[in-house]
């Protein structure tokens, strides 16, 4: 018995890169291999269908790839219509909206989505005055828009499950810690990073009644992340390694904290950002 | 030196922000404008900013009326070459820059599955890259080496939904959230040059905002939410929220010498709704 037996679990983002024609699995694909270990049906999902096909060959399995456009603008119209007892009602009619269409596919596909776990990221390190517009547009694109666009895609699936199987849904959005504690040389990074804590907790009521929408927010993923520009002094800068291992995170220190957020056992968890840093986080705060 | 003194038994504090000059975002109105008059007060000098030109000009009509000294910079907090503008005619006008408030700011509510891509930009740019936009136009004069270990103050807008969340404001959630982590980055970036990066962020205050909606109105809210939000407000009184001046009264702390020595805080003023 798995912890996901028969769960459809939508996992977008990091799923890996390419490395001279090789492979290299990310966050987002151990996450998924991870499910699949333990009874769930994976589909995965990215920018790049080369990225998420090689993903899901490497995990093996019946795991599904699919390639979605999130940055397209989406737009809706309003529909008049009498529901079943004869009152007026009004419905939004979609239009432009790529991680609608594939939701539908899945849900047509598997008869329902228990899991949505979005992982997305592009780190870009430079200070505040070397910041421009460009590259605030570009971060805000690529954190915010495939968060937003896959949890509005599923928001009215896992509110019709409730209502007519009675299930609670399970939503993990992964961020970093440094949306908590801010990071110098990587000002507005960082605040996309808590852009999405804020996100996570307006979902947290807006989905209350069918989902738990949680988020890990996850400590320094490598060395980079970890150290400020060499001319400054580096408390100053931020950052530090954690007290615990004096190492970066690794993919396997993160896992099993998405796992739980995402099975059934976190039903009494909502709206929560847990750090899993090593100790970092206490670091920061003192 | 700012005097602190009782006076006929109430604690007074006076000339706190004494020839000091500051750029003051969304001042035509609201929060802003309540900022501008208590920092006018304080002997500061300021620049008025708004995205419509006539609550500038009104309300530096009503500083001058003071007896204060301000200037209006109509500008797009969201538009590099309007907001280097401003920060040039404050210069050429006072001399100097000590202090910014991003306080420019919006919200359009929406739930998530009726707010499309428009409405999320909107939200998170004037948001979010108004405020660094603004910042990043004074950081040649807060960073200049002869100002002699002078702290400069920049206090950025949060919200008490930012911290907490709100439902049907994803997207303002996502611009205020945002705001905590960028105050908390540039307040480890700009350390070692003395600045003061500090955020607030206010609970329901009485704006055009959050005032009564009515039909045909693009701002407001309803009078049941409204309800809502002021009944979860231990200090209100009569149906009122939070007033500008309430929240201007936090930012004044912020700006003046008082808080030196703070940097990279979040303090949440809501009367008591958020504790």
């Amino acid at each position: 018995m798995g912890k996901f037996d028969g769960k459809i679990c939508l996992i977008g983002g990091n799923l890996g890169k390419f490395k001279k024609d090789t492979f290299k699995i990310g966050l987002g694909g151990v996450i998924a291999k991870k499910i699949v270990e333990q009874g769930g049906q994976a589909c995965i999902v990215d920018t790049d269908f080369a990225v998420t096909k090689a993903c899901a060959e490497m995990i093996g399995g019946s795991v599904k790839a699919y390639e979605c456009d999130f940055f397209t603008d989406r737009t809706y119209e309003n529909e008049d219509y009498v529901d079943d007892r004869g009152r007026n009602k009004t419905r939004v009619i979609w239009k432009n909206f790529p991680a609608l269409k594939m939701v539908t596919g899945i849900v047509e596909e598997f008869g329902k989505l228990d899991v949505l776990i979005t992982n997305f990221d592009k780190f870009e390190q430079k200070r505040v005055d070397k910041t421009d517009i460009e590259l605030f547009d570009y971060l805000r694109d690529q954190t915010v828009w495939p968060a937003f666009h896959l949890l509005s895609a599923v928001r009215d699936q896992l509110s019709n499950q409730r209502k007519t199987q009675g299930t609670y849904a399970k939503v993990v959005i992964l961020t970093s810690m440094m949306g908590k504690a801010g990071m110098g040389a990587a000002a507005i990074w960082a605040a996309f990073k808590g852009s999405m804590i804020g996100l996570t907790k307006s979902l947290a009521r807006e989905f209350g009644r069918f989902a738990n929408v949680n988020a890990v927010a996850m400590g320094p993923l490598s060395e980079r992340k970890m150290q400020g520009p060499k001319d400054r002094v580096k408390g100053a800068y931020l950052t530090t390694s954690s007290d615990l291992s004096n190492q970066p995170m690794t993919f396997e220190k993160i896992t099993p904290m998405v796992l739980l957020l995402a099975s059934d056992d976190a039903i009494g968890i909502n709206g929560q950002s847990i750090s899993v840093d090593g100790g970092l986080w206490l670091k920061l705060e003192q | 030196m700012a005097q602190v003194g009782a006076i006929g038994g109430e604690m007074k504090m006076k000339e706190l922000l004494k020839g000091k000059v500051a750029i003051i975002t969304g001042s035509g109105r609201g929060i802003g404008k309540g900022i501008a008059k208590m920092f006018v007060e304080q002997g500061c000098k300021v620049t008025i900013n708004d995205i419509d030109p006539n609550p500038c000009k009104e309300t530096v009509e009503e500083i001058k009326a003071m007896g204060g000294e301000a200037i209006a910079c109509p500008a797009d907090v969201t538009n590099v070459e309007q907001v280097n503008k401003m920060v040039a005619d404050t210069i050429a006008a006072f001399g100097k820059i000590d202090i910014l408030i991003n306080n420019a700011g919006t919200s359009r509510d929406a739930m998530i599955q009726k707010m499309d891509d428009r409405l999320l930009r909107f939200i998170i740019d004037v948001n979010m890259k108004g405020t660094h936009v603004c910042t990043q136009a004074v950081l040649p004069e807060f960073l200049k080496a002869e100002r002699n270990n002078e702290f400069k103050k920049i206090v950025n807008f949060s919200s008490t939904t930012g911290v907490s969340g709100n439902v049907g404001q994803a997207n303002y959630a996502i611009a205020k959230g945002g705001l905590i982590a960028y105050t908390k980055s540039c307040a480890r970036e700009f350390s070692l040059n003395r600045v003061c990066v500090n955020a607030i962020a206010p609970g329901f205050t009485e704006t055009r905002m959050t005032a009564l909606k009515k039909p045909g109105d693009e701002l407001g809210i309803p009078q049941a939410i409204r309800d809502i939000a002021i009944g979860a407000i231990p200090f209100s009184r009569d149906g009122i929220g939070g007033q500008p001046s309430d929240i201007a009264k936090i930012v004044l702390f912020f700006s003046c010498e008082l808080s030196d020595w703070i940097t990279g805080q979040l303090l949440v003023g809501g009367g008591g709704s958020m504790i």
